[in-house]
This record gives C-alpha cells, structure tokens and sequence, in this order.
C-alpha cells in the first residue's frame, strides 16, 4: 500500500496548494482545478479510493478528504477572485484615458444680442397679457405719419429723417405704425407689443445708426390711465435691468401721444450720484410713452371717450448698450464674432 | 435754445436761484441739454485802444503799436495785424495772461519791445475774427474783456419740443418758467416813437398766408454804426454772429421776444412792397449765396421788379442790408406756419425764421417787436422813423376758441382727481382764460399757445404742472394670456442653428445695389434719398450681408465662420402693393468644418455640412429638405448648389458660392451659404403618434453599382417607391468610386430597414422586397449587386 493514506493526503494537500498559488491566470487556474478537482482529478481519485479502506479507517479518511476539498475549494474561489480582479483591473487600465485632455465636436454658437434682449421684452410684456404683433418695414405716409397726427408739413416731420423709396413708400421711422395697423383690424380691449426695425436716414456714429430696432406697446380698454402707464413700464424697466430702479416721467411732445412723456431711469452706473454715462444729471433716458391721443384713436374709429390707452416705445440697441455697457451702436451690426461672442 | 441768467432776468423775476432752474424745466417737459458760463474768463485780457501806430524798423509785416488800456499808461505792442489802426478797440492780453497753452510775456520782436498782445477772436478761444477783434466803441478801456461782456453769467441750453413754438425766445421761456416755478413773468412793453414822414406802401395780396403786416421805414441811419457789446454777446450767446446794427437788432429781437424780422434796404426797393405768392419758375437770389426756383404756393416779400424775399424763410440780395445801407424797411409779419414750412422744407432752408413761424409766432407780437426793434436801431444808429403801415386780417389769425374742460375728464385720464381750484390755478398760470360752465371749466388759451386746440391739449398741461411724479403708479388689471408671435417655429430655429454652432449675425437691411447687382438679384427698390454709403437699396436677400459679415471677420483673423441672419427681405411687388416682404433664415460657413480640436481629422467645411444643416431646419416641421439641382440662385456654383423644396414647394437654397464671386470678394476658400423662407415653419406635416412595433425590424445592407452620374436621390427614391411601406428606414451609408469599379461607374452602399407592423417579417417576404429592389435598380440605372 506503501505511503499511509493521511500522509499521502497532507502531501497532496502541499503540492495543491503549491500549484494553486502558481497558478497566474484564469487559465492556469482552470487547469488546476480540473487536475486537483475535477472529476477524474487527483482529490476525487483519493475520495474515490476510500471504498477500499477499512471500514474503521474509512470514516476519518472520508471526513479528512473531505476536509480537505473544502478548503482547496475556497482556496479556488478565493484564488479566481484575485485572478479576476486582477484582470479586470488590467483590462480598465487599457481604457483608461487621459480626462484632462479637451472634449470634441461641434463648438456652440449663440444668439445676437439684440435677440436676446427682444425676447427677453417679449417674454417680460407676454407676462403682463401683451400679445406679440409686428407689420411692414416698408410703409405708406398714412401709417408712419398721418394717422400718428403727423399730417405733411408738421414740423415734428424734421424729427424723423425719413428713407423714401423711388418706387415710393418710406421705411418706418418707427414701430408706432404697428399700433394703427393692429386697432384697424382689432377691437379693445387689446394689449401688444409689436418689435421690429425701423430706418432712419442718420449716419452711423456711435449712438446713431441707419438701421435700429423698436419695440412698441400699446394697451387701450376702458378705464386706462397714466397711473397704469407708470406701473406697467416700472415693471418693465426692473425686469429688464434685473434691479430695483428709480424712475422718472418727464413731460415731452409725440404728436400721437398726450400727455407725452420720455422715461428717465436713475443712472446704472453711478446710481443717481451723477457720471459720464447720465452727463451729471443722475438720469437716463430709456423710453418715451404716453396715452394713446383721442384723435388717433377716433380716426381709426375707435371711441376716445369711451376707451383709453397708453402706448410706448423704445429703442432695443439703446436698452442693450445700457445693460451690458455696450460703447458703440455699430458694434450691433459689424457682427465681428469677438463682440457676438461675448455677450452670448 | 440758450438761456443766459442775466438776459432771462430782463423779463422774469424769480427767487429760484438759477442753479435749480434745470430740474424745474426737465420736469416741466423742457429737457436741459447744457450747462456753462458764457464764455472763458480770460484773466489779464482787456480792453485796450490804438493811440498810435507805427512802421516797425526791422519787419515788413509787424507794426508797432501805441495802446492805452486803462491805468497804466501806454504800453508798446508789436502787431501783425493788417487792421490795426489808430482808434481801433481790440483786445490786449497783458503779460502774465494764459490763453489756451500760450503764455503771454513781455518780449521783444525783432529788436522791438512788446509789452502784450492784441488778439483775434480766435486766439482767445471765441469765433474768429478776420485780423484784430474791433471791439464796439462803448467799450470801456481797461476793463477786462470777461467783465464787458459778462462771460461769468451762467446759461442753460434747452431743448423746446416742436409744439412749443412759444419758447423759442427768452421771453418765452421766461414766460414759461413763471409758470413752472411761480416767479414774475414782466411782459415786454414798447414806448410810441417820435415818427415823421408817411407809411411806407405795402400791398398784401394773399392775407390767408398772411394774415398780418406791420412795416416801417427808419431812414437817415449811420451806416458805420457798430452794435454794443451787450447785444454782440447776446447774439454770440444765440449761435449768430455780429454783422450790420440793423441785421444785428433783427437778429437779436428774434432771440429775445420770439418774432423773425427782416429788413429791405429801402433805397433798393422799387415801388410798392407786395406780399403775394410766387410765380412758378420766378427766380430769387438769397443771402446764403444760392438762387432758388419758386414755386406758385410760395410765398414772397416783392416789389415791383420781382421777389426781394422769401417770406419768413430768408431774405434776397437784392435789396439786402449792406454798409452804404442809409434807410430800412423794417418788416414785422405773422406767417401761416403750414405755407411756410412747406416752402422751408422743399428748399432745406432750416432758419431760425422758418424754425419759428413754422411752429407759429404769436400774431399779437408783430407790432410790439418792430417797435422795439425800431427804438434800439434808431438808439444804436440814429435816423427817424415813419409811422408803422398795420395790414392785418384777423379773421385769417389762429383761433382760440373756449374748450370745455371736465374735471371728471381729468381724473379718467390721470387716474387722481385734481380740484377744481387747482385746475383753474394751474392754467391761469400759463395765460389762460378759466371760467366757469355747468359744473366744468371753459378755457381760453393765449394767443401765443398754438398748441392747445383740444380738451387732451388741457389735460397735458395740468399733468405737467401738477408734476408727473404726482400721478401715482398703479398695476393694470389682470389680462388673460398673450398670443405668442405666429412664427415661433422660428425662435426653435434660431436656437437649432445655435446648437450647430452658428453664431447669429445682424445685417442691415439696406445694402449696395452694386453688390446686389452683381450676385444677380437686384431688388429694385432703391432709396431716393440714401444716405452716403453703400447703403441705398433694400436686400432681396440675407446672403449679401452675410458675405460681408464673414469676409469682415475673415479679415481679423478668424478661421471658422459660420453665421446665420433671420431678417426680412424685400422684392418689388408691382401687381400688390409695391412691396413684399419676407422672413428668411440665412446661414454662412466657411473654413474647417469642426473647431480646431485633438483626435477628429481637419477637413473643411463642405455642401453636406450645410445640407445637413437645411435638412435639420425642415425636420423641426417634419419635413424631408429635397435638393433639387437646378433652381439655385445665380451666385452659386453650379453643380455645387441645390435649389430646397420642401413638400414639393421651394423654400431656398443651398450650395457653395460661385468660384468668380468668391475671387472677386477676395475669399480664399469655399464659401457655402444656405436661405430658407421662413414660413417653410408654417409647412409643419401633421404629428401622429406611432405606436412602437411589437415585431422585430429586418436590416438589409446592399451595395449597388450604378453610373456615376445618377443621382443619389433618384436611387433612394427608387428604393422608396418598390419597397413601399414595409421600409421603415434607409441610410445611404458609403458611396465608393475607384479600386474595383469601372470607370464611370460608383457603388452606393444602402441600409434598408424592414418592418411590417402586424406580423414578423419571414425571410421569403425579405428576400422577394429585396429582389425587388435590385431588379427596379437594374431596370431604371442599370444597377448591378456589388460582388
């Protein structure tokens, strides 16, 4: 019989225990497993020889290769558990990159400021029930003059400097021409702003521009007044500048509008102390308003006596230079992409 | 309008000290644009005279010059002044005095002493004069030049909205601010003159135009009369220089009380003097030196030999006011400010006459202006005056009815209630007539006033004097909910050419008709009175301003650009209203296709990169972008360009700019650009819900061989079109030309995606849509199965 059984066990025990611990990989392990533990392999050979112990060796044997198997069993697991770790953990080290380098793809763009700003007034005045409307760059004298009380030789004419078309026709000189154009084909109670450009025939210098952008406003029901005027555009005006701001109605002239006012706001800059940017005075002009005049109402057909309205209107490259302390108005239009750029 | 502290005080009298003058006019609807003191004080520069004059020894050109300034004693002053002469007063900056850098010392000029320097208007920082300033005689020697003529006072620059004509003179103003702040308002008088002699003969012909005349002859004047410094600094103050007394006092009533005045040299005047409109084509010569063509509603100052004058616009030269001018007709006129400014209008002639009759000059004011003008011409150069000829025709004066006024009206308006008493204050205060009427107020404006025609008119001014700020704010009542603009598919457009990383441009809408001319779309509508600039004729298309924007940048150094514009454009229009107009989204790109970055190969920009961006565009409607490839415009690059049709209709275009543009604009790379109408947006294809499949999808990849110049679109339509509505999907995902073809030939590379909703597809059905497909291919291109 030669070499007693439990010797020979413990010696297999070794060598196992040996190999396994050589075992490198999952395939070596594998291999190990079928030759110790498999089912022709060298621990199940001995189990199956216990049949021919004595039947009092035989208890013992079996609880000791039992013994054993258990533990070169959980030597085995544990063994292809670090194996696989191991693997694991080198095959994320060949996908590893270096998170720091730059993402790809396509950049991103951005709106034009002026965008940004009309519609932000858009979104400010459809929060206080003002519909968006718009109507045509090019005009007729009725629109842009003559139904705003500004009939041919009115010398609020010289305020504008009109564009006219050879063909005839003028560019707008301003979007109150939307507010005719809307009540002619609405009944009030109305509420609107109506954004677009207008043309005036000034040189371009840095507060001039040929070519600008309005929004107009206009609210005409029963029972409106200047009170409600005042409240709509302080709204406005603070949600526009995202602050908390004095604000000033000054008596001025629209030939369209009375009484008439342009709208100062304290400085931005300076806070009223008074700088550069509001000439000492404390104040900037932002806008200028007023309640709808009865005869422009009345020539529409609209009666004056029994409805009232305001109406305002205000340049958006003005609003928009204000806020983001843009210099120059020619800036709005050159589109040089480090100016666009930055205020996107 | 200038307002000085000292002449204001001529007709008001206020306890408001000046300072705060500016918040009570801002508030009162005059916006104050200005603030300063007359003019520079000058320390050290005063008034000196000419005793002697002498050759200097060593220079042609220098004298040396004897002047008394005061205490003192004489002092020597060399001069290079060709009007320097004995007698003369001019301005001597003493050494020690600073005008502007220079400092003045004593020094010596070629070997002669000089203890000073007379000056020119212009070297002391004031309008230049020609040679030495000739400071009026009354000028008192050794007075500083700022003392004589006051250059301390303070003065205001106010800006006079349109409608109120009436404060376009100091007195106006002064007027005006009583008013406001509740000071004394002394309206100006006029003592009767000593005349002799008869009226001079007027004929007014049309007194609707003219509705009041008021003429004089002042005659025996010293032609050589200078005006007084008080009145030569008034007209300084009012932007007008100091020419002839007579022209002097005309100009500064005009400033001072409101009414334009013009004087005829007398003796030029041949026979009687007729206001009466033009003849069509009759010619005037006008002091500013241009000859003018009348027109038949025109109207103008004559005599017998034809128009001396247009009137209340400019005068003529043919009977000006010159230095042998001994006797004027001093004219004092109301003008119908319609007339007037129609005339001023078409001939640019924006004089402060025409500035003010067409705003309206109060008719009362004739009279008592040419009065006062008459006195101080007859004080500053003599002469005797005639009696003054009056044509008036009151029935042609501006009306002033008595307006109802409603106290309730006020309230409506305002939003507060203001008291009766308040109310008739307020507007008594401005001149009006208040009275009483069933429970309202009747109101008479002032003569003045042309401006308040209506019960509104009246309203505005009890809410400028009550103060705006007094009106309180107050929400508007809750509205239902805004309509959002029609369009606003094209915000969504605008934010998905964002996400493609196009930056939005804006370009005027006014472009070079040259430029617009040569890409081949001229719109035709083209601006009579452009401005200089390339700016005159409207854009028939967004693609102009976005070259220039690009080339604009390209130019500063930047590589990659790619911009968009959503603008409207403009086409001649002549079955409709002349014009129409159009929303269009326009892009531009150029340079590489991606950001310069690691890891992705440089490429540039190409057609598919713009097309790609098109059919983004369509897809936010559901639409498929068809590239036709005729229909593009001419300035693109044929075969490099597709006309956009989207649900058979076409919306724009897409391409690469044409080689001979791209050179002749200098860009040095392919330029491609894409325009869509934006009401393309409005084409939206009706959303349905699909319910997911419940069977799997079949794929189907076939590489097919066709002659290179079929299109690939036609393929895919082919495809379309056998397979019908099992295909679901169908990617072309390779196209192959070279290695292993024919020449001539090229192999597309197609997915197809199977799908039937009701069963799973079984090979058979696959293979036979598959067979059909390669057999509808052969049929149509010839197509043969890549092996």
């Amino acid at each position: 019989m030669g070499e007693p059984f439990a010797e020979r066990l413990e010696r297999l025990e070794r060598e196992a225990e040996a190999g396994l611990a050589a075992a490198s990989d999952v395939t070596a392990l594998e291999a190990w497993r079928v030759r110790i533990l498999g089912k022709s392999g060298l621990l199940t050979e001995e189990l199956k020889r216990i049949g021919t112990l004595g039947a009092d060796e035989r208890p013992r044997a079996g609880q000791l290769v039992n013994q054993i198997k258990r533990r070169l069993e959980e030597a085995q697991a544990a063994r292809r558990e670090r194996l696989e770790a191991a693997l694991q953990e080198a095959r994320l080290a060949t996908e590893a990159v270096d998170v720091t380098l730059p993402g790809r793809g396509l950049g991103m763009g951005g709106l034009h400021p002026l965008t940004h700003a009309l519609r932000r007034i858009e979104d400010i005045f459809a929060a206080q029930g003002f519909s968006w409307t718009e109507g045509p760059e090019v005009e007729d004298e009725f629109h842009n003059f003559e139904a705003l009380n500004i009939p041919a030789h009115h010398p609020a004419r010289a305020m504008h400097d009109t564009f006219y078309l050879k063909a005839g026709g003028l560019l707008r000189t301003h979007t109150s021409t939307v507010q005719i154009r809307f009540m002619e084909t609405h009944e009030p109670p109305l509420r609107i702003i109506a954004p677009g450009r207008v043309y005036r025939s000034d040189a371009p210098d840095p507060t001039h521009s040929p070519v600008f952008h309005q929004v107009e406003g206009l609210a005409v029901a029963e029972g409106i007044h200047m009170g409600h005027l005042k409240a709509t555009l302080k709204a406005f005006l603070e949600a526009f500048f995202e602050r908390p701001l004095s604000m000033r109605l000054r008596p001025s002239y629209f030939p369209f509008t009375e009484p008439s006012a342009e709208v100062d706001i304290g400085c931005l800059l300076c806070g009223g102390k008074g700088c550069r940017v509001c000439k000492g005075t404390g104040f900037i002009e932002v806008l200028g308003c007023g309640l709808v005049h009865p005869e422009v109402l009345g020539r529409i057909g609209i009666d004056a006596e029994r409805f009232t309205g305001f109406a305002f209107g205000m340049g958006v490259e003005r609003l928009l230079m204000l806020k983001d302390g843009v210099p120059d108005v020619r800036l709005f239009y050159e589109n040089d992409l480090r100016f666009l750029r930055s205020l996107r | 309008m200038r307002i000085g502290k000292k002449w204001l005080s001529d007709w008001l009298d206020s306890r408001l000290p000046f300072e705060a003058l500016a918040e009570a006019l801002t508030r009162g609807g005059f916006e104050v644009e200005g603030a300063g003191t007359a003019g520079p004080l000058l320390p050290g520069v005063v008034v000196a005279r000419i005793a002697a004059v002498a050759a200097h020894p060593n220079a042609e050109r220098l004298r040396v010059c004897e002047v008394e300034a005061g205490a003192g004693g004489r002092r020597t002053v060399v001069c290079g002044a060709p009007n320097a002469r004995v007698g003369l007063k001019a301005p001597l900056a003493l050494p020690g005095a600073v005008l502007g850098d220079r400092a003045i010392a004593e020094t010596e000029l070629r070997g002669v002493r000089s203890q000073g320097m007379l000056c020119s208007g212009g070297e002391l920082g004031l309008p230049a004069t020609e040679g030495l300033w000739e400071l009026p005689t009354d000028a008192p020697l050794g007075a500083t030049l700022a003392e004589y003529f006051g250059f301390a006072d303070p003065y205001l620059d106010v800006a006079v909205t349109p409608n109120r004509g009436d404060c376009l003179s100091v007195k106006g103003m002064a007027r005006e601010i009583a008013a406001l702040t509740g000071g004394r308002y002394r309206a100006p008088r006029a003592r009767a003159l000593k005349t002799r002699g008869g009226t001079p003969r007027v004929v007014v012909k049309d007194p609707s135009r003219c509705p009041r005349y008021c003429a004089r002859l002042l005659s025996g004047i010293e032609p050589a009369a200078m005006s007084p410094g008080w009145l030569i600094e008034r007209l300084r103050q009012s932007g007008a220089s100091a020419r002839h007394a007579v022209v002097d006092v005309t100009n500064y009533i005009l400033f001072d009380l409101g009414q334009p005045l013009h004087a005829f040299d007398a003796a030029l005047v041949r026979g009687d003097v007729v206001v009466r409109r033009a003849q069509a084509g009759e010619e005037i010569a006008l002091l500013d030196g241009s000859t003018r063509v009348l027109e038949a509603a025109d109207l103008v100052i004559a005599d017998d030999e034809g128009p001396l004058a247009i009137a209340g616009v400019m005068g003529g030269t043919r009977a000006a006011v010159g230095p042998a001018t001994r006797s004027v007709l001093l004219e004092a006129a109301y003008f119908r400010p319609d007339t007037l400014s129609q005339t001023a209008r078409r001939l640019g002639l924006a004089t402060e006459a025409a500035l003010r009759f067409e705003r309206g000059v109060d008719p009362e004011l004739c009279g008592l202006a040419l009065e006062r003008a008459s006195a101080l011409i007859l004080k500053i150069a003599g002469g005797v005056a005639s009696p003054a000829a009056e044509h008036g025709a009151p029935d042609h004066w501006p009306r002033h009815e008595p307006i109802r006024l409603r106290l309730e009206r006020i309230r409506h308006l305002l939003g507060v209630p203001v008291p009766r008493a308040q109310v008739a204050r307020l507007l008594k205060g401005l001149g009006m007539t208040v009275a009483a009427s069933h429970g309202d107020l009747l109101v008479t404006a002032p003569s003045f006033r042309f401006d308040v025609r209506g019960e509104i008119d009246l309203v505005e001014e009890v809410a400028r004097l009550l103060g705006y700020d007094d009106i309180p704010a107050v929400e508007l009542p809750h509205a239902p909910g805004a309509v959002r603009p029609p369009l606003s598919g094209l915000r969504r457009a605008a934010d998905l050419l964002v996400d493609r990383d196009y930056q939005e441009a804006m370009t005027f809408g006014l472009v070079d008709p040259a430029e617009q001319s040569q890409l081949g779309i001229s719109s035709g509508l083209v601006l009579r009175n452009p401005l200089a600039g390339p700016w005159s004729e409207l854009r028939m298309s967004l693609v102009p301003g976005l070259l220039a924007a690009a080339l604009y940048n390209r130019r500063r150094q930047q590589g990659r650009v790619r911009l968009f514009e959503v603008g409207t454009c403009f086409e001649a229009d002549p079955a409709g209203v002349g014009v129409r107009e159009e929303i269009r989204i326009a892009g531009i790109a150029l340079g590489p296709a991606l950001p310069e970055q690691w890891g992705a190969p440089a490429r540039p920009v190409d057609f598919f990169d713009v097309k790609g961006d098109v059919e983004a565009l369509c897809a936010l409607v559901g639409q498929a972008a068809e590239a036709r490839p005729e229909g593009a415009p001419p300035f693109l690059q044929k075969g490099l360009s597709a006309a956009i049709a989207v649900a058979g209709e076409t919306v724009g275009f897409a391409g690469g700019l044409a080689l001979a543009h791209r050179e002749r604009l200098g860009f040095d790379e392919p330029v491609f650009v894409f325009e869509l109408r934006a009401s393309f947006l409005r084409v939206a294809a009706a959303a349905r819900a699909a319910e997911p499949p419940r069977f799997p999808s079949v794929r189907r990849d076939l590489a097919v061989v066709v002659p290179a110049t079929t299109p690939a679109g036609d393929v895919l339509d082919t495809v379309r079109r056998s397979v019908g509505p099992l295909l679901q999907g169908l990617v072309l995902f390779d196209v192959y030309q070279g290695k292993g073809l024919d020449l001539g030939k090229k192999s597309l590379a197609l997915g197809l995606t199977l799908q039937d909703f009701s069963r799973t597809l079984t090979d058979e059905v696959v293979e036979g849509l598959v067979a059909r497909v390669l057999e509808a291919l052969a049929t149509t291109y010839g197509a043969t199965l890549r092996q």
